[in-house]
């Protein structure tokens, strides 16, 4: 009897501990910078300079929210067996930020990454851009994704999502698109 | 005894046992030659068919008819009466390398493609891998490890072995290079089969030291060991020499350059992408320079490589970018691109007029770019 209590003890503590949060569909607020408003409910993680959210899993969709990057800062984590990732340098234009997006996906082990449609486009009040890309992971699963950012008193905000094309990127874009137009930028 | 020992130990007996089978006993592979189920070399054959499998259907292939036939044509030529054991697989991946498995599945990166000159430095690099197929090298290495390296060393094989998938796997096996390392009497072996494969295909012999030079100077530009390539094939000065003196026998010979880069012209600019996205800025700028020397797709190779200091962005880095854009403005057959990417390095080093001027050109050369709305926002951000 005490083994089972000590058991369900065990699992209610490590439940605790997880990493993994609901997120409700309701308004939600990213490091203090921006709040966003989804539609559906999903996943959240808190990853470097942000937090991640997934309905079905991260490879299979993955919307990442990053916010307050600063001038040398990377999107990924080092890996110590490739080197520094790419850093974002405050002054870069919007062209060079898709490619911080892009090199950082190839950094991360993606193959054939390419982005098209650099368009402006508000982050909220900001004036910022989006742009979309497509890559294959090392397994040579097909992607898509979408980015909308924007640059505000040198630090970059962005948000990214990433799904396969075969199913998940259509099937989760119209919240994704519903999320994008519902940013608000704290003041 | 204690436990790990007990279950160690049977494991133990039957390395001892089957070591029985040394390297030095292997014959050469015949035509159409397969391993007898009950062997280690089945084994590795499953393995390495399940690899096969896991690649045709990774999407990493490079589709292309016509490129496909021509490499086949190639170690057709060279592995004669091999052709209908080997297939090829061009890759896409960065970086040079090229493979041979025991299942006669031969690998080509792409990476490859870009750094050879010709026809006939690919073959050299071909003819060298049919050579460790035909000497069954690979089985032999294997042997050798398992009878005289360490225990974990044959372990840390085993295990990269069993979970050789895709090319992550294969970068796996590079930091492996030490134990991966074919020794220097199977790459002399190798070096002289190959010969003789060039030979009897009639191709130029003195190709094969453009091939090692080039590597050569990759590695010592990255200081970082080498591509993947150098970590199972240790290139040596001895080996280069001993390939030149072997090349003098072989006078004149096919070189082949008009095809290989007629072939290979179409995809070049999406595999100088992909090494520009490795971010391995000193190889591809030992890369960039070899194909400018060569004078293949200037306008092309110039742009790269204003990319590839517009991308690095060291000191000194926008002034050879600029540089490298203006040359291939001036072959008048530059991507639109390229007006685009001055503008941005101009307007990085305040230059605002030139950069919305360069703007201004990109617009004029490509009216309907899908960034057009991007970049007439740039052009009113500098007024």
């Amino acid at each position: 009897m005490r083994t089972t209590i000590s058991c369900l003890l065990l699992l209610v503590l490590l439940a605790s501990c997880s990493p993994y949060r609901l997120v409700e569909p309701s308004q939600q607020t990213i490091a203090e910078r921006y709040r966003v408003t989804t539609p559906v409910a999903w996943t959240g993680i808190a990853i470097d300079h942000g937090e991640a959210w997934t309905i079905n899993g991260r490879a299979l969709d993955e919307l990442s929210f990053f916010a307050g990057i600063q001038d040398g800062m990377g999107l990924v984590s080092p890996d110590p067996n490739a080197g520094d990732p790419p850093a974002f340098k405050s002054k870069m234009r919007a062209n060079q930020i898709m490619e911080l997006v892009t090199g950082s996906l190839a950094y991360a082990g993606n193959q054939r990454v390419r982005s098209s449609k650099l368009r402006p486009a508000k982050f909220g009040r900001l004036p910022g851009f989006r742009f979309e890309f497509v890559f294959s992971s090392e397994d040579g699963l097909n992607y898509g994704g979408k980015a909308i950012g924007a640059v505000a008193n040198g630090e970059l905000h962005l948000i990214v999502f990433t799904a396969p094309i075969s199913h998940y990127f259509p099937t989760q874009n119209q919240n994704v698109e519903r999320i994008f137009n519902s940013i608000d930028v704290v003041s | 005894m204690s436990g790990l020992q007990r279950r160690l130990a049977p494991i133990l007996v039957g390395l001892l046992l089957s070591a029985c089978s040394s390297a030095s006993s292997i014959q050469d592979i015949q035509p159409g030659e397969r391993p007898d189920l009950e062997t280690d070399e089945a084994g590795l054959w499953m393995r390495m068919d399940r690899v096969e499998a896991d690649l045709r259907n990774s999407g990493q292939v490079v589709e292309d008819p016509a490129l496909q036939a021509y490499l086949e044509g190639i170690v057709c030529r060279l592995a004669l009466e091999y052709c209908q054991d080997v297939r090829v697989y061009v890759v896409r991946t960065p970086g040079f390398n090229a493979s041979m498995a025991p299942n006669g599945m031969m690998v080509v990166w792409t990476g490859l493609l870009l750094r050879c000159e010709n026809e006939a430095q690919l073959a050299h690099v071909l003819a060298h891998e049919l050579a460790h197929y035909v000497q069954r090298h690979s089985l032999k290495h294997w042997r050798d490890l398992r009878d005289t390296s360490s225990g974990m060393a044959f372990f840390q094989l085993a295990t990269a072995m069993t979970g050789l998938g895709l090319i992550g796997d294969l970068a796996t096996l590079g930091a492996l290079g030490g134990v991966m390392s074919y020794s220097r009497e199977y790459e002399r072996q190798a070096d002289r089969i190959g010969m003789a494969m060039i030979q009897r295909a009639g191709y130029s012999g003195a190709e094969a030291t453009g091939v090692w030079d080039y590597l050569i100077r990759e590695k010592e530009a990255a200081d970082d060991g080498g591509s993947l390539f150098f970590a199972t094939h240790p290139p040596t000065e001895e080996r280069r020499d001993t390939l030149a003196a072997l090349a003098q026998v072989l006078k004149g010979g096919r070189v082949g350059r008009a095809d290989f880069i007629g072939l290979t012209a179409r995809h070049r600019m999406d595999w100088l992408r992909d090494e520009l996205q490795r971010r391995d800025y000193a190889r591809i700028e030992v890369l960039m320079a070899h194909l400018a020397d060569s004078g293949v797709d200037p306008a092309g190779v110039h742009f790269l490589r204003g990319e590839m200091y517009r991308l690095r962005d060291e000191e000194g880095d926008a002034a050879r970018a600029i540089t490298a854009y203006h040359a291939a403005l001036k072959t008048r057959k530059a991507p639109s691109e390229t007006y685009r990417s001055l503008g941005l390095v101009l307007w990085s080093i305040e230059r605002p007029q030139e950069a919305q001027a360069a703007f201004r050109q990109y617009l004029r050369h490509r009216p309907r770019a899908d960034d057009r709305a991007m970049v007439e926002d740039y052009i009113n951000q500098l007024n």
